[in-house]
């Protein structure tokens, strides 16, 4: 009996409390809450409606819907902060949160240069700094039915008040960070009663505020004929924001336990622990996902080869010149300096992020080739595989997560690099698989057979002999993992 | 809108689907049992056009894991002996004992997915849009999860 068979016994043995049908169907019909026998479905048409014939109808700055009138405005918090919220006047409005349309937004006018992002929808940069800069826009719900619009800014340098092509807009300048990243650096907030909506607009530091107020005018919003969920719209407005807050502090906090102990990051490791250590050329034991047998199976791994350069020539083919890596490269294909800055994080409402300590090193491209082989007699299919590295430094008790420190005696939260990925992960693979997310899988493996792969990393010329690499296929690279190190990182220092 | 016939019909055919799912982010079986009838309900006043039965699941896992967060964040959230529940489950043998056991144990970041994944035989890429995360992170979940299941599940693992 395997994994999944035995799970399955155990929980079919949980069940609802038998009275649950009935006591639903008591709460139902307490609420009155009649039911046709016979379904009733939409038949939504599409409709086009063009902003600019709105514009006739706005002179005020405030836009009825129904008895209501919703109006836009924002409130300063603390010295730097901004809310920014769209309130009602006079009556509340009734807002049938079903009928809430999904939006297909397009630009009527894109500056000169600038282009969708390839395999994005609402993305738009100029096609010399593909994904960087540009636009970038997100609707959010304006009224819920229980709550209206509101989200906070943080970091704002200045703010004004708008009509963009009859709507209702606040226009926000931020303060960034020096990087050599192209940063968004102002927003646009637009408000469609219409829709039940608004628009926000993200706009990039390379884009100034006549282009973007041209093109906000200039967009095109259509009812797709699909409406946002009833249910999943009541959480769209804490849901957004609290993903943004996940995202900032690039951790999943869904429960208590996340601040246990256990699940702290672990950033020493013992020499026991890192016993399975592996060198280039030595075969390793692991095991990989398999998706379709939905089971995990054993192969060996071993790096073979590892060579590190300033451009492309030290990749064994021409794939790489399409990667990630690629795009990293300066004007002459060859890798760049790096901004290396040491960050004190402040929140954006009374204390501003600033850089205390920065300097700037070389990088280098790392390529690093490792093979996989299947132990098992069966064939393999769609096998998962994935590459990262970490850094480390060694001490007197085993290991440590290496980061790289500033020349002065300063204080700082975080490091920040301009031109290192900080999720340490390969950013070009040889091998690629018509299958999953990303493709970084090897197609198939016949029983005792070999595949080889060439993977590809930018990295800072100091962390060049602290490089550890993870084949583990959980891409953990900036702490220590229990499961990374009993199947033991490669030693790959240069 | 369904029909009273036709919605009697899919609350039987899910209610112990989102019991189960919520029962393993909450570990309660009474909180479990109010995100049930609170899921349900939703689902009877919904207006939602679902477009085949699979969407209307993913919406009700969706919903459920909605209702389960605004639970867990509750003062009010009951904690009870998860031993004393296990026991009425008549569990067929020991190792099913100790694999609900080690199951509510864990965190439940990894007990979610594991459901997702070994019950209601969910990809990975199904479960991270389920739950609107990375593929990533999904898999790294499920095969933490998994490691600590296999200690306990040594003698009866196969492939």
């Amino acid at each position: 009996m395997n994994e999944r068979q035995i799970y399955k016994e155990t929980f079919s043995r949980l069940h609802a409390s038998p009275d649950t049908l009935t006591e639903v169907m008591n709460m139902a019909k307490h609420e009155n809450i009649t039911h046709i026998n016979t379904a009733k479905r939409r038949h939504p048409a599409r409709k086009l409606i063009a902003i600019v014939a709105v514009a006739a109808v706005l002179v005020t700055g405030a836009v009825a819907a129904g008895t209501a009138i919703y109006k836009m405005r924002s409130e300063p918090i603390g010295e730097y902060g901004l809310s920014i919220m769209v309130d009602f006047e006079n009556t509340a409005p009734s807002v049938e949160v079903g009928q809430t349309p999904i939006l297909d937004i397009t630009p009527g006018w894109l500056p000169e240069g600038m282009a969708l992002n390839a395999g994005e929808t609402m993305k738009y940069s100029y096609e010399e700094t593909p994904f960087l800069g540009g636009f970038s826009m997100r609707t959010a719900v304006l009224n819920t039915g229980s709550e209206t619009f509101r989200e906070t800014v943080t970091n704002m340098e200045s703010r004004e008040s708008l009509t963009i092509a009859g709507h209702e807009a606040e226009y926000i300048t931020l303060l960034t960070l020096e990087s050599d990243s192209v940063a968004f650096n102002q927003r646009l907030y637009i408000s469609y009663p219409e829709y039940n909506q608004v628009l926000c607009i993200y706009i990039g530091e390379d884009v100034d505020k006549d282009t973007a107020v041209k093109f906000a005018e200039d967009l095109v919003l259509t009812e797709s004929g699909e409406y946002l969920d009833e249910e999943i719209v009541k959480y769209h407005g804490e849901r957004y924001q609290e993903a943004e807050k996940t995202a900032r502090t690039a951790e999943m906090p869904e429960d208590e336990e996340a601040d246990s102990p256990d699940m702290q990051r672990q950033m020493t490791a013992t020499a026991a622990e890192m016993a399975n250590l592996h060198q280039i050329g030595e075969s390793f034991e692991r095991e990989v996902w398999q998706e379709d047998v939905a089971a995990m199976v054993p192969v060996s791994m071993k790096v073979t080869k590892v060579a590190v350069g300033d451009d492309g020539s030290i990749f064994s083919s021409d794939g790489w010149a399409e990667s990630d890596l690629a795009s990293r490269l300066d004007e002459n294909g060859r890798a760049p300096m790096n901004t290396i800055q040491f960050v004190k994080a402040g929140d954006g409402i009374s204390v501003l992020t600033e850089i205390v300590a920065e300097k700037e090193e070389a990088t280098k491209l790392v390529a690093v080739t490792f093979q996989v082989t299947n132990n098992t007699e069966e064939t393999l299919e769609h096998v998962h595989y994935l590459a990262n590295y970490l850094t480390l430094e060694e001490t007197a008790e085993g290991y440590a997560i290496w980061e790289p420190v500033p020349d002065a005696n300063v204080e700082y939260d975080y490091v920040s690099m301009s031109r290192v990925w900080g999720d340490c992960g390969m950013r070009y693979y040889s091998v690629v698989d018509d299958y999953g997310n990303g493709g970084n899988y090897i197609p198939s493996l016949a029983p005792g057979e070999t595949a080889e792969v060439e993977v590809g990393f930018l990295v800072s010329e100091s962390e060049l002999d602290k490089l550890y690499l993870n084949l583990d296929g959980t891409g953990i690279g900036s702490e220590f993992d229990e499961g990374s190190m009993a199947i033991g990182y490669v030693d790959i220092r240069q | 809108m369904f029909t009273d016939e036709h919605f009697t019909y899919l609350a039987d055919k899910y209610m112990d689907t989102v019991f189960r799912l919520a029962f393993s982010y909450l570990k309660s079986q009474a909180d479990a049992d109010d995100i049930t009838q609170n899921v349900l309900l939703k689902l009877y006043r919904t207006n939602t056009d679902f477009q085949s039965e699979a969407h209307l699941k993913n919406w009700l896992i969706r919903v459920t894991i909605n209702e389960c967060k605004q639970a867990f964040r509750s003062p009010w959230r009951r904690t009870e002996d998860i031993q004393n529940y296990a026991n009425t489950l008549a569990l067929p043998a020991e190792e099913h004992h100790e694999l609900f056991q080690t199951v509510m144990s864990l965190p439940a970041k990894y007990r979610v997915v594991l459901y997702l994944y070994y019950y209601e035989d969910h990809t990975s890429d199904e479960i991270a849009r389920m739950l609107d995360l990375p593929a990533a992170t999904v898999r790294t979940r499920l095969a933490r999860g998994r490691e600590r299941l296999k200690k306990v599940l040594t003698e009866a693992y196969t492939l």
